[in-house]
Order: C-alpha cells, then structure tokens, then sequence
C-alpha cells in the first residue's frame, strides 16, 4: 500500500519576517527566493521547473494572487506544461503536493513546484473576515462579530472543554512544547521561553483563547520540488516519497464550518476525520506507523482535536494526552512540529510543515527525530478541502 | 465583563434571494429559518435546495426565539475597552437541526454557560433596515452546572 512513484527532491524558503517586515521586496520576490533556494537544494537549474501547483485558489494570502507566468516572467522559466490549484485556503496546503503528484504520474509535467508565500503588511488575516465584500453567506457571521479564524474556532474549542473537560493547560502545552521547539531553530520568529504563567497571564483574544493559542502573524514564502522517484534518484538529496496523499473533507464540518451547523459529534472535532481513515486505508498505516507529526497549528485547540482525529489519543482524550508529554520532542511518543510550527516559528499557511516533513526524513532537520522515516503532514482546519499526507524516506 | 451587542455601524449584509427572508424577518421583529416544505426538516444557512431533498420550496416559520447557548466566544470591543462582546451560538428549542450566530446581552461572561436557556431580548438595527436578534439568558430558568463532562 502507499505509493514511491513521486518524490520531493527540493525545499527552499525565503527569509522570515514579523508582519510587514518583508517590505519593501514584494510577493514575487519572496516566491522568487524560495524556487531558487528549493531548485540550488535539488541541484538542478530553475528553468527545468514545468508546473506549478498551489492551493488556497493560488492566493498568497487574501487578494494576492500568485501568477505562474509573473514566476515565470521573474525567474526565466522558459515554458510550463502545469499549471493548477485546489481551492479554498490553507486546508489545502498538503494536498498541493498530491496535486503536484498528479501531475508528474499523469506526465503533464517533470518538475512541479508547489508554493506559498504570504505578506500581511496590508491584510492581516486575523480580521480578514470583516474587510472583504459582503456575501450572503458571510454575513450570518460577521454581523454578530465573527471576524476572523480566531472567534471561528474559540466556540469548537469552548465545546470540547464542556464535552470532554479538556481544560486550558492543554491548549498550554501544545503553545510551550512548540516554542521549546523553536527555540534551537535560527529561523523561528519566537524564541523567548513561555512558561504555564507566560501563558495563564497572557491578554485573553477570543475567550478561551488567549494570544497564545493564536498562530503569529508573519510574512515569508517556501517552495517545495515534486518529481518523479526515478527522477528523484540523481539528484541531490535522497528522495523523500509521496507514500499517501488526500485532500477533501466532509459536508458535516467542512461546510458547516464558520456558521456552527455542525453535528454535535463532530462540532468539537479538527474536521479531519473521514480524511484521517481515507489518508490510512490509502498508506496502509495508522497512527502508530508515523514517527513525526506536522499538524497544521493556526489554534493549539485544533492541534489537540487533530491528535483525535488521527488516532493518536481516542476522542476527547487529546487534553491529558498532550498534558502528558506526548508530543515533546523530548520523552514524547509523537513528537509534533519540531519546526516550531506556526505558533513560534513563522506562518506561511502551512507549506513550512511540508518542509519541515522533508527536512526529518533526511535526517537533516535542525531538531531530528532520531531515526524517522515517515511523517504526516496535514493542512486546515478550515472549509473544504482540509487535507493531509505521509511522506516516507 | 459587561456584554453589549457587538457595534454594527459600518456592517453592511449581503442578501440573496434565498438568504433575504431572515434578514426581512428580523427588521420586523421575528427570528426565523427555513423548513424544507417536502420533508420538514430545518436548515441553515438558507440555501437554493434542501440538502436532504433538493426540494426548493421553504416555509418559514416564526420561532419562539427560545433556545439553548451550544457554544460562545467573547472578546474586548478594544483593547482599552472595559466591555465586551459574545459571538453566540444558539440552538433554537423549534428548529430542531440547527444553530445560528448571534450575540448575548444583559449578563456579565462570568455568568455565561454552555447549554444555558436563552431568549430573545432585542433586536439590534443594522444597515439598510436589516436587524440582528440579540439573546439573554432565559428569564427563571436555572444556570446549568459549567463545565460538566460528560462521561
């Protein structure tokens, strides 16, 4: 089970920046840096990249629009036989390389990048909800003052607590076992410690969710080179394969997400659970089978339901699962975002876990997971497609 | 902290032909939803078919504005501010199946609980004639014991 026809054979990052520091380089530029890293860490020359495969609807962001012939212009790809992205936001961010896969088996293309950037001088996504066009269907939630991600996910987080009596040290541990992970990484943005007090003493945001459990605000772009194994195999590093690869999601939670429609069973939950069975059955694996875990970290709640809804704890089990150490790199049985993640290192909408996932099946990663030979990697919560994968050395 | 309906000056609502009846609803003072005239169920949001029949023809009953608090959020109006405001999920006691997005007033966070009884207070005016039903804690009813797992 599982597949080894499709590698990824480069990652590359730009510089990461507190919000609005990037300036004055633009979006193109930032993407521009992280091809040519991703294409000099492949060891081939950028103008062999023929496809390109986003997600989030090729939005570096809310209204930036990532333009494959602008790459292309910039970068002097001379020609791409690819050009495609999944739709909605960053639910996507691990299924861009699924479609990427597609690509390179259906032999549309050799060499697909898939990339993100983000820039939230002018935009901040925390309150993106309120600055865009009114829809019909937005309105049910921005007029009672749902502004963004964070009041949209505060309610499945108080939820939980009442149903499973997970309490706030949960949602703790997941903040201070990812900066105790970024701490030793020179690219993270946050590497002050956060003690249980830092976080109990910290400005309530969205109640229960205080500044803590929010991802930061940051700008930075990665890049990320899928090719054939075979392909794969001359190239710099070891290939790290597409074992298994899904995106998609259930109408129960994905679409009834941000106006709470959802079934109660599902309510309190990542809204990942029928890609979770789907992204097994498809690897042959379960939980037990993944060394390390890049689980998307807009929210520490939604790390803790997503740790449910892999089957890493039963369901509601996730608060004294975490508060056990579970997922500390240190004596942990999962060690979770060892990058920092989005909450200390840098957001970028989830492309820096694919990274990360790569970067540990080499044995290269600055925090490594002795030994790991696979990783999952998972993008959303947020409305369909959330998605997830498992690499493999 | 003291919870008052989140400021609605400069919120400007979007309509369609399916959305508009709850929002004319409620600048006349009645909370209502659609009920699916084939199969009677309720839904939200308000769209062309229903997802359990695809039948197009609605109802749209008034409810009771009673129902029950299934989860909530509140933030500071601002940083400085002294007050607050409650995004409220509520599930209404007559439209079994669903939930809407509201605020709560007259109560402090303090005495906010999951599952407790809720009503309508008041509706809060939005642009364009278009209202906003505003929801309190049931008058009488008992608090309900927070947070209670449940086993």
């Amino acid at each position: 089970m599982g597949k080894s026809d499709v590698a990824i054979a480069g990652v590359g990052a730009s510089g990461y920046y507190r919000r609005g520091e990037s300036h004055p380089q633009t979006i193109q530029e930032l993407l521009g840096k992280a091809l040519i890293a991703a294409a000099d860490d492949a060891g081939i020359p950028i103008r062999d990249i023929d496809g390109f495969a986003y997600y989030s609807n090729a939005q570096a962001g809310y209204g930036v629009t990532m333009e494959t012939a602008a790459l292309m212009h910039a970068l002097g790809i001379p020609e791409v036989t690819f050009s495609a992205t999944l739709t909605m936001g960053g639910g996507g961010s691990a299924g861009a390389i699924g479609l990427a896969a597609a690509a390179i088996r259906n032999g549309d293309a050799k060499v697909v990048a898939v990339t993100m950037g983000l820039q939230q001088g002018a935009q901040r996504l925390g309150a993106v909800f309120g600055k865009q066009a009114p829809t019909p269907a937005r309105s049910f939630f921005t007029a009672p003052g749902m502004a963004g991600p964070g009041p949209g996910m505060a309610p499945l987080a108080r939820r939980h607590m009442h149903k499973y009596g997970t309490k706030r040290e949960a949602f703790a541990e997941v903040a201070i076992s990812t900066r105790i992970n970024a701490m030793t990484r020179p690219k993270a943005l946050i590497k002050t410690p956060l003690t249980l007090d830092d976080y109990f003493n910290a400005r309530m945001v969205a109640d229960p969710l205080c500044l803590h459990d929010f991802c930061m605000e940051s700008d930075g772009a990665v890049a990320i080179l899928v090719t054939s194994a075979d392909h794969a195999r001359d190239l710099r590093h070891k290939p790290v394969h597409v074992h298994a690869c899904v995106h998609g999601g259930s109408a129960d939670w994905g679409g009834a997400f941000l106006w709470h429609n959802m079934p109660d069973d599902t309510y309190a939950s990542s809204g990942h659970r029928t890609i979770a069975k789907r992204l097994y059955e498809r690897a042959g694996m379960s939980a037990a089978d993944i060394d390390v875990a890049l689980l998307y970290d807009h929210f520490t709640p939604m790390v803790v339901m997503q740790l449910e809804d892999y089957g890493f704890c039963g369901i509601g089990d996730g608060g004294p699962f975490v508060e056990s150490g579970a997922i500390r790199m240190k004596g942990g049985s999962i060690p979770v975002n060892p990058h920092g993640g989005h909450l200390s290192e840098v957001y970028v909408i989830g492309i820096t876990h694919v990274m990360e996932a790569v970067e540990q099946l080499r044995g290269k990663a600055v925090n490594q997971v002795q030994g790991a030979q696979t990783a999952l990697v998972t993008g959303g919560p947020a409305p369909v497609p959330v998605s997830s994968m498992i690499l493999r050395s | 902290m003291k919870l008052v309906p989140f400021p609605t000056s400069e919120t400007i609502i979007a309509v369609d032909a399916w959305t508009a009846p709850v929002w004319q609803a409620a600048a006349r003072g009645q909370l209502t939803a659609p009920r699916c005239s084939a199969c009677g169920k309720f839904h939200m949001q308000p769209a062309p078919f229903c997802p359990s029949c695809l039948s197009q023809e609605f109802t749209w009953p008034i409810l009771s504005g009673r129902g029950s608090l299934y989860s909530y959020t509140f933030s500071k109006l601002s940083r400085e501010s002294q007050d607050g405001y409650c995004v409220a999920v509520i599930e209404p006691e007559d439209a079994p199946g669903i939930r809407i997005v509201s605020n709560m007033v007259d109560v402090d966070s303090d005495d906010l609980a999951v599952d407790m009884l809720v009503e309508i207070a008041f509706f809060q005016p939005l642009a364009d004639n278009f209202a906003l039903p505003m929801f309190r804690p049931l008058k009488g009813a008992a608090r309900p014991s927070d947070p209670a797992p449940s086993a």
